[in-house]
């Protein structure tokens, strides 16, 4: 048996995100054991901020990966009140507080914003409006 | 499923009551009651399934230290046929003579009976829940044990079913042997057996073991398949592996040799890839011990994905941080109790501004 070796990194608010993107990425091929999830300890609905801080360290830990192996960072929050590029600003805020350069477009690095929240792309999935 | 277990009377329950959704993490410092909780469910399945005596499955021993009373009193509601079953079970202790007996049995759907064991009597009732026959029956077993399948009593048969199909586990790798000597529907609580369930499914199930193959072929970088291999009267089981892609040679080691990691990783993913589709409840006694770190994770997504889907339900004890950070915060039960004490279960209280994980939270106590 050899080392399972993760390709992505799901990091998310809570499990119906995890879901969510989980299912994705495995509709498009990839296998369960090369996605590793984290997410808040808070659970539904609080997760945002845990999300924001944990960002760094795992931007961090992508790029030491990325040397040795390809590998994905894919982080998701909800929109809730704000824009889009509003909680895309929040990530990039608190890179610069730690001194950390923010993705640049050739890491992949992905950043998923459902607005208002997944439930809301869940409804439109379901054929709601 | 099961929706609610009661006990009274029994080790370190006194009064106490617990829910279950269809997935549940029972969490809690040692001595809290996990594990007593899978004893007694394992006792009653031992009671009515294998027909086993009262007296060698609830000894006084097991009566609550600091209770006086000689009754212990048991419920199971199970949600199944649209409806709701509703189990009791009152076990009479004579402490002097130290004799046990049954004093109460009985199964009701909806709050309507199906059968009643009570004082030494049997009265049976059909679907309708009309009054059967009735007669005098041994205290010493299980009443509902002996009633068998019938058109008018489907209700009943179904429970019993319900309660045949519990897989209640608790993996040790070094009792495991690689001999089968017969076909087994039922996985003994230790796995040590698992030849014998194997070479079951694979004869009563042979789709599952194409699907099982595959996905360890996925989830286990060099498993080719398993082998039942005659050996005069019996069976050996094997497990193959080559260097991946299916490229020669594949080398079939005894189920026995691999490693206890290996051999419980292998009993993890054929639970969960057999049992889906067949009606089981799965309750598993700290599934994480001798597996490696990153083997965890991925078997909890498949085991999140088939939940309420194609597994009816799953009830897992477990102290490792990666079960906990994974399942503790939606499915988490926290069982603890004081010294001398009884159990008490709560629901966690998650704080949503807290920066560490649940698992660092259990760890230093400061869990609510």
């Amino acid at each position: 048996m050899s080392l399972r070796r993760v390709k992505i990194t799901l990091l998310c608010e809570d499990s119906q995100h995890e879901a969510f993107a989980r299912r994705f990425l495995q509709g498009m091929g990839w296998e369960t054991r090369e996605i590793r999830v984290e997410k808040s300890p808070g659970g539904a609905g609080s997760g945002e901020q845990w999300v924001r801080a944990r960002f760094p360290k795992e931007l961090r830990a992508y790029r030491e990966r990325t040397k040795k192996a390809a590998s994905v960072l894919l982080v998701m929050m909800d929109a809730d009140t704000f824009e889009v590029k509003n909680r895309i600003t929040f990530l990039e805020q608190i890179c610069r507080e730690e001194q950390l350069d923010f993705r640049s477009e050739d890491e992949s690095v992905a950043i998923i914003v459902p607005k208002r929240n997944i439930e809301t792309w869940i409804h439109y999935l379901n054929g709601e409006r | 499923m099961l929706k609610r277990l009661y006990a009274h009377n029994y080790r370190c329950f006194e009064n106490f009551e617990i829910n279950f959704d269809e997935l549940t993490l029972l969490l809690g410092p040692n001595g809290g009651g996990k594990s007593s909780l899978f004893d007694l469910l394992f006792n009653i399945r031992m009671l009515v399934i294998d027909k086993a005596k009262v007296e060698a499955l609830f000894p006084p021993d097991d009566c609550t230290a600091w209770l006086t009373s000689p009754q212990q009193s048991f419920e199971l509601d199970v949600e199944g046929m649209g409806g709701r079953f509703s189990y009791r079970l009152a076990i009479l202790h004579n402490i002097e003579l130290g004799k046990q007996r049954i004093e109460q049995e009985s199964l009701t759907f909806d709050g309507n009976p199906l059968f009643e064991f009570k004082h030494g009597e049997v009265r049976l009732y059909n679907d309708e829940h009309r009054p059967g026959p009735e007669y005098s029956f041994d205290w010493s077993v299980s009443a509902l044990a002996t009633i068998v399948e019938r058109k008018d009593k489907k209700k009943l048969t179904w429970f019993e079913k319900w309660l045949e199909m519990l897989f209640i586990i608790s993996l040790q790798p070094q009792v495991m042997t690689s001999i089968s000597t017969v076909e087994s529907s039922w996985l003994n609580r230790n796995g040590s057996n698992f030849a014998d369930w194997y070479r079951y499914i694979s004869q009563e199930n042979q789709d599952k073991i194409v699907t099982l193959t595959d996905k360890l072929r996925n989830c286990l970088p060099g498993f080719y398949a398993f082998k039942l291999e005659q050996a005069g009267k019996h069976r050996i089981l094997k497990v193959g592996f080559g260097r991946g892609e299916g490229k020669e040679p594949i080398i079939y080691f005894d189920f026995e040799k691999i490693s206890d990691g290996q051999r419980v990783v292998l009993i993890l993913y054929s639970l969960l890839m057999t049992l889906q589709e067949m009606g089981h409840v799965l309750f598993l006694d700290e599934p994480d011990n001798y597996v490696a770190l990153g083997e965890i994770q991925p078997w909890l997504m498949e085991l999140q994905d088939a939940c309420g889907e194609g597994l009816v339900q799953a009830v897992i004890i477990s102290h490792h941080p990666e079960l906990i950070d994974y399942f503790g915060t939606d499915h988490g039960l926290w069982l603890d109790r004081d010294p001398l004490g009884p159990t008490r279960v709560k629901r966690l209280t998650i704080d949503s501004a807290q920066a560490l994980k649940l698992s660092e939270q259990v760890t230093r106590g400061w869990v609510e």
